[in-house]
């Protein structure tokens, strides 16, 4: 064990000094720091009753009945365990830094203090984790009803952090055994997943059962949340969901009693874990890999790349799907190359492209839209702001693109088309949106079919060409996304000059809707041309740099 | 001595390791060589104790790895393949820890200082290990098998990434090693070193072994000339063939 506490104490040492170094490390954390401590000091005032929530009316609420708000926070907490113990048949959650992998497995250091050690850590994250959750949002919302949290709230949070370690060891103890045990110990895990599964299966016949005899879909969640199998398969999530509540209702003799069964359970489920003689090590490894490299990718903001290996890991070799026949020679080939590679990389962005604005638009239909008969018409304005939004991913997607500088830079293209072939990718994605979204207007919102929305569709590719080409010159003068410094300043100068791009189209649609008093139609076409001038100047000043680009410097 | 028989290894339904087996004598330096895939490196996690073999036993000083794992650890230094070191320790707490690790504390500061310089690290040896480059990560990894007394030093693909001066003191190290009656066994894709290097060549070929004896003792099961280099013998053993999937000699 001395080993393991030098390490651990010599990485928390160092990583404090490390982070307290440099401002560049020191000023994140601090705002980190700042904004968890100002969440803990709020709900502690919650807590004392030094502070009240500005609004006092919780709404829904406050009207449901106890036993309906308890039904909802037992259907959470068994579906989330069963879900975790269902996973762990197939996907460990044990994950261990690559360094343990290399130096620590292949040392004599004991495999039970590693194990020890590692849920040790697990179960102070967890602890935190459940009391920041519960501070944050329970306290506001027990102080709206003007129940004291503490001292019950302990119970609570204690009740929440034993059952969150009972479900944690177990999972831990069926990957283990069941994943990488005997085969006969693989059958056996069978028969614990039909037997898992049958509380459900249980719980959805109970309440379709309930609904067929009394037509109240209400009526029939709370039987079947109350069903004997699974209050018995889900006994644990069962006594938790009343001891979250027992700031509001106190707590029984019976509770007590349940309160020490959850923590009997914890104990029983570390000791279980513990008693294992399977090996941890290999089934820790394949999971903690991928968890270093997404953590790694998560850091830099390299999505792309984290898509691409999720897709390794699925084993993918073919997208089914949209496909998009090669097209046309030099900067051409070059934007069919980005076109694909962008759509294999993003099919759920633009699935969810596809969606979001129908539902979005269906939404508004049928919740706003009768207040603001006057202004639909207008609306279609909105997708101004719908390019403006989708013109900050630009730099994003040209520092991915960069990552590949060396094979773009070799070839026999000039650097401007380059930068063009990218601009026009994104403005391809961003015109798909555009129509999407006015489709869904034209089509679920008859008040905004009219000039405005024609008007709006001319013009907002060349907005967006605008945009695009000027957030891009951040993109290509920080293209390093490994580097927190470069990522920020980027981030910052595409949000200022994408403000920048659409000051003419700001002006020239005031002049001419104005002052000069144009039809729709002609301040689109005005407004449309200033754009690509914008746009060209913004190509030819990112193709200036790209063309001085250095790939193989930081 | 490092012996290992009839190692298995499935990884769920595909086959890893077949059935192999092979010693590595004392004083003697072994290299294990196999195309991609071939199962170099599961065979030395299985050696480690990383990764449970299927079947099969590992025995190092006659120690059973199964039975007596933290006994047979102790006997054992390992160089992994692109080594991730702990990037919040210095390059002196790295070694400190190892040497704990290990519990071979007693010669550690001295040990830990010749290895330093002979690596070109003791000039960063306050500094942390994410501020090295790959190559003297490389180092230190190899550094770390060595801060211990090992009887027993497994290297997988120990030479990459290392400069010119960092690859003759490991090849120095490595012949010193077996000059201490240490046994070696080195898994590598860089024929022209385990041809200089190794005193036995084993060359394996999805999980099963292809071919295995010195030099010559390969060119004659390749059925080629003793003015054939390995890669010659090595292309011709490992090539898509049934004869030869026959079973070593």
């Amino acid at each position: 064990m001395k080993p393991l506490i030098y390490l651990e104490i010599r990485q928390i040492i160092n990583s404090i000094k490390y982070a307290t170094r440099s401002p560049k490390r020191l000023i994140p954390l601090l705002l980190m720091g700042a904004w968890i401590c100002s969440w803990l000091i709020q709900g502690t005032a919650f807590v004392s009753g030094d502070i009240k929530p500005r609004h006092t009316d919780l709404g829904l609420i406050q009207h449901l009945p106890v036993e309906t708000i308890e039904a909802i926070i037992f259907i959470v907490l068994s579906i989330g365990s069963m879900m975790v113990m269902y996973n762990a048949f197939s996907s460990g959650t044990m994950v261990f830094s690559l360094a343990h992998i290399d130096f620590l497995f292949p040392t004599p250091v004991s495999r039970r203090h590693v194990l020890l050690l590692q849920l040790f850590k697990d179960y102070i994250k967890y602890g935190f984790y459940v009391t920041f959750l519960f501070l944050v949002i329970g306290a506001p919302m027990y102080s709206g009803l003007g129940v004291a949290l503490f001292p019950w709230g302990l119970l609570s949070i204690t009740a929440v952090t034993a059952l969150l370690l009972t479900v944690v060891n177990l999972s831990h103890t069926i990957y283990i055994v069941f994943t990488f045990g005997f085969e006969r110990l693989r059958q056996a895990g069978i028969l614990i997943k039909i037997a898992l599964g049958i509380g459900p299966v249980t719980a959805v016949g109970f309440g379709i059962y309930q609904y067929i005899q009394t037509g109240s879909s209400y009526a029939s969640i709370l039987w079947a949340t109350n069903s004997p199998v699974v209050s018995f398969v889900f006994a644990p999530a069962r006594w938790c969901a009343t001891l979250l509540l027992a700031p509001l209702l106190g707590v029984t003799a019976e509770e007590w009693f349940h309160f020490v069964c959850l923590w009997l359970l914890a104990g029983a489920s570390f000791a279980l874990l513990m008693s294992r003689r399977e090996n941890i090590y290999e089934p820790s490894l394949g999971i903690s890999t991928r968890f270093a490299l997404r953590r790694q990718r998560m850091r830099f903001g390299d999505f792309a790349g984290a898509r691409v290996d999720a897709l390794k890991e699925k084993g993918t070799r073919h997208l089914g799907g949209l496909d998009i026949p090669p097209f046309g020679a030099g900067a051409t080939a070059l934007l069919w190359k980005s076109l694909v590679v962008r759509y294999r990389v993003s099919r759920s962005q633009v699935a969810l492209m596809l969606i979001v604005p129908v539902l979005v638009i269906f939404v508004i239909k049928h919740t706003i839209a009768d207040q603001i008969t006057d202004m639909l018409p207008y609306a279609p304005a909105v997708l101004l702001y719908v390019v403006w939004l989708l013109s900050l991913t630009a730099p994003t997607e040209m520092r991915n693109e960069l990552k590949q500088a060396n094979i773009l830079k070799s070839m026999p293209i000039a650097a401007w088309k380059v930068m063009l072939a990218q601009t026009v990718n994104s403005v391809i994605y961003l015109t798909a949106g555009v129509l999407v979204f006015s489709g869904a207007m034209w089509w679920i919102i008859p008040e905004t079919r009219g000039p405005v929305l024609l008007s709006c569709i001319i013009g907002a590719p060349f907005l967006g060409f605008a945009n695009i080409s000027l957030t891009a010159i951040p993109g290509v003068l920080y293209p390093q996304n490994r580097d927190v410094a470069q990522n920020y300043i980027s981030g910052l100068l595409s949000f200022f000059l994408v403000s920048l791009a659409v000051i003419p189209s700001v002006v020239l649609g005031v002049l001419c809707l104005i002052f000069f008093r144009t039809s729709y139609y002609t301040a689109a076409l005005i407004i449309s041309a200033a754009n690509i001038a914008v746009g060209a100047a913004g190509v030819t000043i990112s193709g200036l740099i790209f063309r001085r680009y250095d790939p193989t410097g930081d | 001595m490092l012996r290992v028989s009839n190692l298995t290894k499935y990884y769920k339904k595909t086959l890893a390791v077949d059935s192999l087996s092979f010693d590595v004598r004392d004083g003697e330096i072994v290299g294990l060589l196999g195309p991609n895939g071939a199962g170099k490196t599961t065979v030395l996690r299985c050696v480690t104790g990383i990764v449970q073999p299927t079947d099969g036993v590992i025995e190092v000083e006659g120690v059973n790895l199964s039975t007596n794992e933290e006994d047979a650890k102790r006997r054992i230094a390992f160089v992994p393949e692109v080594p991730t070191p702990y990037e919040m320790l210095t390059v002196y707490e790295h070694l400190r820890f190892i040497a704990m690790a290990y519990q071979t504390m007693d010669s550690f500061e001295e040990r830990a200082e010749t290895l330093m310089h002979r690596f070109d690290l003791y000039d960063k040896r306050g500094d942390l290990v994410l501020s090295l480059s790959k190559g003297m990560k490389q180092k230190l990894a190899i550094a770390c098998a060595f801060v211990h007394d090992a009887h027993v030093v497994l290297l997988d693909e120990p030479l990459i990434g290392i400069d010119p001066r960092g690859v003759h003191e490991l090849k120095e190290m490595i012949t010193s090693a077996k000059q201490e009656g240490k046994s070696i066994l080195i898994s590598t894709h860089m024929l022209d070193t385990a041809e200089r290097l190794c005193d036995r060549i084993i060359i394996l070929r999805k999980g099963a072994i292809v071919a295995e004896g010195n030099l010559a003792e390969l060119h004659e099961r390749a059925r080629m000339g003793t003015d054939a280099s390995l890669e010659d013998v090595f292309l011709t053993l490992t090539e898509e063939s049934p004869t030869n999937l026959l079973a070593p000699q």
